[in-house]
């Protein structure tokens, strides 16, 4: 989804009070700790509306922390979420850290 | 890198001073000319905790200079080459003027910076259960380094491991810290144990730089060509991490942050076996005893 469908989306579905468009750089300094993402998830959840679209425009990179624990906060929750405008990197990051998830590393 | 070892001997220069304490109640700064961050940080939060009484420097610039970082304030009057010790607050991400300053420096690879730096603060908050923890960093452009350290005063390494039910309390702290190389990590979720181990490998591997660590009595010295993990007699109280980068390679590198991230330490390759220190080379141990 780009962010011009997901702006169109909030904004002119006048019916679907559920969408909402969460600009990133507005709510987080930077994309860097797992208290950070969890700030963040605190507030989706503190949100009336059922669909969230996370905007990441403006943040070039992220730590593979703030990755992790937004993977996991975004299973836990009952929202529906989705993400916009990742950068390369992080869209990137999600990748490998989703993959890390599913096929962890066997330790001895 | 020239002066390989540095971080280890800066760190044996703390110990130093705190043995000094122990048995003069106080610590004799009269002849530094210089410190590095590995030294300076735990060397303030000792001689704050412990309230100690200490002899300045004689050299007014390295006196003032050992005064106002311990304040931590900012050296106004020079291009801001030193980042003073700064108090990391839960309630932020960590403090601007750390990563406004390296910025300025390293525009190049200002992203692997950020990525590092929001990794170690993430590990203090996540595992140490500090009262208090510290960053400080400083450059070096005569010699072409830059250098920053972060501390806690939390549960070490092996504490942490513990709690997770990762280590056996009769296990030494360099089995913790091997075993968080290896990607052992205090929390239970899938996906975790893979923060020190990928940092670890993007700075040896990646950046050509060193690190160095302490927690506990455990400790551990990386490089890209060689290192060890190791118990010393002395203990630290929390977790010291001390990082060296080549500003020249640090500022020409390329490399794809991504694709690093899914690599971690191959351990295998260093001699690096939990050693007792009768096994560290006689300049760190007789230094150390």
């Amino acid at each position: 989804m780009t962010g011009r469908e997901a702006e169109r989306i909030a904004t002119t579905d006048n019916n679907n009070s559920n969408v909402v468009v969460i600009r990133l750089k507005d709510r987080v300094p930077r994309l860097d700790m797992r208290i950070t993402c969890n700030k963040l998830f605190d507030y989706i959840e503190s949100l009336p509306n059922t669909n969230i679209i996370v905007d990441f425009t403006g943040f070039d990179i992220a730590t593979r922390s703030f990755i992790h624990q937004y993977i996991i906060r975004k299973e836990k929750s009952e929202k529906r979420i989705e993400e916009i405008n990742l950068s390369p990197t992080i869209e990137g990051l999600f990748k490998i850290v989703k993959k890390q998830i599913e096929e962890p590393r066997i330790l001895q | 890198m020239e002066e390989e070892h540095e971080l280890i001997n800066s760190y044996i220069k703390y110990l130093k001073y705190v043995k000094e304490y122990e048995e003069k109640r106080v610590i004799d700064l009269s002849d530094v000319n210089f410190f590095y961050p590995t030294t300076l940080l735990p060397l303030l939060i000792y001689i704050q905790d412990n309230k100690c009484r200490y002899i300045k420097p004689n050299d007014r610039n390295i006196a003032n200079y050992f005064e106002l970082i311990k304040k931590g304030e900012m050296i106004s009057n020079k291009p801001s080459s030193d980042i003073p010790l700064i108090l990391l607050k839960e309630n932020e991400s960590y403090p601007n003027p750390i990563l406004d300053n390296l910025k300025k420096w390293l525009s190049n690879i200002y992203p692997a910076l950020e990525y590092i730096i929001g990794e170690l603060v993430d590990n203090i908050y996540q595992h140490s259960r500090c009262e208090s923890a510290y960053i400080m960093a400083q450059r070096y452009d005569n010699r072409g380094f830059i250098e920053f350290a972060l501390i806690d005063d939390g549960i070490t390494i092996k504490g942490s491991l513990l709690e997770g039910k990762k280590i056996d309390a009769n296990q030494d702290d360099s089995i913790a810290i091997y075993k968080a190389l290896e990607g052992y990590s205090s929390k239970a979720e899938r996906g975790r144990g893979y923060g020190l181990s990928t940092l670890t490998r993007l700075i040896t591997e990646v950046l050509k730089g060193e690190i160095f660590l302490a927690s506990g009595k455990g400790l551990m010295y990386l490089t890209e060509r060689r290192g060890f993990i190791s118990d010393i007699d002395r203990r630290l109280k929390g977790t010291l991490i001390s990082i060296r980068l080549v500003l020249k390679l640090v500022n020409t590198m390329r490399f794809d942050l991504v694709s690093e991230v899914d690599k971690y330490i191959n351990l295998k390759q260093y001699s690096i076996l939990p050693l007792s220190t009768k096994n560290l080379s006689d300049n760190y141990a007789n230094n150390l005893n």
